[in-house]
């Protein structure tokens, strides 16, 4: 037990690992083979985290002046990150709260973690928005100071902020082993994760300039993704604790979790599957000429490439075929397939966000400035599109992010006692 | 589905896959106007790629107009100021070669992770081979204005002159170098 080397009170954190830390990237002569691949992999990580560091302080002091977005595609992939991450950290949230709410047993062993990795996950998301906002310190005073009620970014804020205070709370009651209180918590999270989930899917669904995002389906799409992401990145930390750490091999009792986590991510698949063809099929039915000619970009135009290989073969095609077949019994086909859905799902949030602005709102105007069409500068062809292409200091930022994410895991799993091997 | 220890099912028949391809051959100048190719569409990927990647490092979307790629004559064809980069019939084929590739191996029960070496080599020094030669092919087919698909089938089967040439020296350049490359597989 780590209690040992602990301050009174705090027997879930462990001083002695803390102290440890440093080794976690120094390769030892002895080290095994799958430690040294891990512990490769932390240092270009903590690489990245410092460029990523970097470029978020050239983003807080220059503004968007450094960023890739325009008047015109005002939200780009910092934006992007930030729906994955939070909208990730919710399914992790909900699919780990199913143990607890419907006394899903094989999943309450891995609740400690799952609970500390959606809130480092809302940590980055928050980063992300923050220096896409450029003022972030002026956002959280304004947001108190001079609330506007009817705006749902607003609520996003403070449905996030809620839900954020909420994951804190029920994680030290994990730790403190107060469960029947965490039980409640992870109650009342829920109820404020789908609130915050959906609210977010209304940020984009309120906008009826930008039909793309427009409609009461998007908020129940967000919550369809989620599920998605959660349970994609639920198997994918299950199985990369068990990897780099101890002998290297997936414990037998996470080999069955990977199988059940991977029967669940088939389910929430096929939902998002269904979802995808319908919005897909409506929009080409859509009398309005804007929405018709997104889809027809996704489907057959400029995004064709992104739209069929990410989220078609890599979000849909690749892990339906593994959960549906034989390969759903093969832990590397598994956890194949919840790496694909990982990184397809943040294209798709690419690919959402950009589709949406994709396709200019000014008027078309005559010689004389009269404007004689509201409709994009184009009928049935792609000439018109609006291009975007994030800069650097986005891009480096997008991958401090999640290198922080996966550095921050590793910390919280050694120093924390998340897990039973770390209280061993 | 097949069991782990079932064995994969035997390859087609050359001349019957040959006399295959030959048919799509044909249905791809019937039904598209023209033949197949495959270096055309990762020449289009790479022109992408490289105008995105310098727009990005110049700033992002504001630096798309002058990118490197704009400026390069050989790239800036497969870079249209308006419309689509990657609106090709080469690139559609290319998806579907890679899709279709995948339907056969899973119909074939061949899909899984390894690396194809001889005995003698390692991992990690057949996969290093394997880019440079990659590097080195994609470089002579662009050089020669097409690939074994583009040129040697396409245009060797519209009996081109410079197609007949490019598939003998294909065919004389892999004898060439077979004798110092056959510790790599024997």
């Amino acid at each position: 037990m780590t209690s040992a080397t602990s301050p009174r009170g705090l027997e879930w954190f462990s001083r002695r690992e803390l102290a440890k830390l440093p080794a976690l990237l120094r390769v030892a002569p002895g080290d095994p083979a799958h430690q040294v691949t891990g512990k490769r992999i932390l240092q270009g990580l903590l690489l990245l985290l410092l460029a990523g560091g970097a470029a978020g302080l050239l983003a807080f002091f220059r503004g968007h002046h450094v960023l890739g977005t325009t008047h015109e595609i005002p939200w780009g992939v910092l934006i992007a990150g930030y729906v994955f991450f939070v909208v990730s950290s919710t399914g992790l949230c909900l699919v780990s709260c199913l143990g607890h709410i419907f006394g899903i047993e094989i999943l309450e062993p891995i609740a400690k973690r799952s609970v500390f990795l959606a809130l480092v996950m809302m940590l980055s998301g928050f980063a992300l928005i923050g220096l896409e906002l450029e003022r972030p310190l002026l956002l959280m005073w304004m947001a108190v100071a001079s609330p506007n009620l009817s705006s749902p970014i607003w609520w996003m804020g403070m449905l996030y902020g809620v839900y954020l205070l909420a994951l804190a709370g029920e994680l030290y009651l994990l730790l403190a082993r107060k469960e029947p209180w965490a039980r409640r918590v992870c109650q009342l999270k829920s109820i404020v994760a789908v609130a915050a989930n959906t609210n977010l899917g209304f940020v984009f669904g309120s906008l009826h300039g930008r039909p793309f995002w427009f409609g009461g389906a998007t908020p129940v799409y967000f919550i369809a993704t989620a599920f998605v992401s959660g349970t994609a990145l639920m198997m994918l930390m299950v199985y990369l604790t068990d990897r780099f750490s101890g002998e290297g091999t997936v414990r037998p009792p996470n080999e069955v979790l990977l199988r059940f986590l991977g029967k669940l991510l088939g389910l929430f698949l096929g939902i998002l599957l269904l979802f995808t063809v319908w919005r897909a099929l409506a929009g080409l039915a859509s009398g309005g000429e804007h929405l018709f000619q997104v889809v027809r970009s996704l489907l057959v135009g400029p995004l064709f490439v992104s739209f069929w290989l990410f989220e078609g073969l890599l979000v849909l095609g690749l892990p339906l075929v593994v959960v549906l077949s034989g390969w759903r019994t093969r832990t590397g086909a598994l956890v194949f397939a919840a790496a694909v859905t990982t990184l397809g799902m943040f294209l798709v949030r690419y690919n959402f966000v950009y589709a949406g602005q994709m396709l200019s709102l000014r008027p078309l105007t005559g010689p004389m400035g009269e404007i004689f069409d509201y409709s994009p500068p184009f009928k049935g062809t792609v000439a018109g599109i609006l291009p975007y292409t994030p800069s650097w200091v986005e891009i480096a930022i997008v991958l401090g992010a999640v290198s922080f994410t996966i550095l921050a895991y590793v910390v919280g799993n050694k120093v924390l006692t998340l897990g039973e091997e770390a209280e061993g | 589905m097949r069991h782990e220890d079932e064995r994969p099912a035997p390859y087609w028949n050359s001349y019957v896959a040959g006399i295959g391809l030959g048919l799509v051959l044909l249905a791809s100048f019937v039904v598209m106007g023209r033949g197949l190719g495959a270096s055309g569409a990762a020449t289009r990927f790479a022109s992408y790629a490289v105008h995105k990647v310098d727009a990005s490092l110049g700033g992002g979307t504001r630096a798309e107009a002058d990118s490197i790629a704009r400026r390069n004559s050989y790239m800036a064809e497969y870079l249209p100021r308006e419309g689509d980069p990657f609106d090709d019939f080469l690139v559609y084929m290319f998806l579907g070669v890679l899709v279709g590739g995948f339907v056969a191996g899973l119909g074939g029960g061949r899909v899984r992770f390894e690396t194809i070496r001889g005995p003698q080599t390692s991992d990690r020094r057949r996969l290093v081979l394997a880019v440079l030669g990659g590097i080195v092919s994609a470089y002579g087919a662009r050089l020669a204005r097409g690939c074994t698909s583009g040129q040697a089938l396409t245009g060797g089967a519209t009996l081109a002159l410079g197609s007949w040439a490019f598939m003998l020296a294909v065919f004389a350049g892999g004898y060439a170098l077979a004798w110092f490359m056959r510790k790599e597989w024997l």
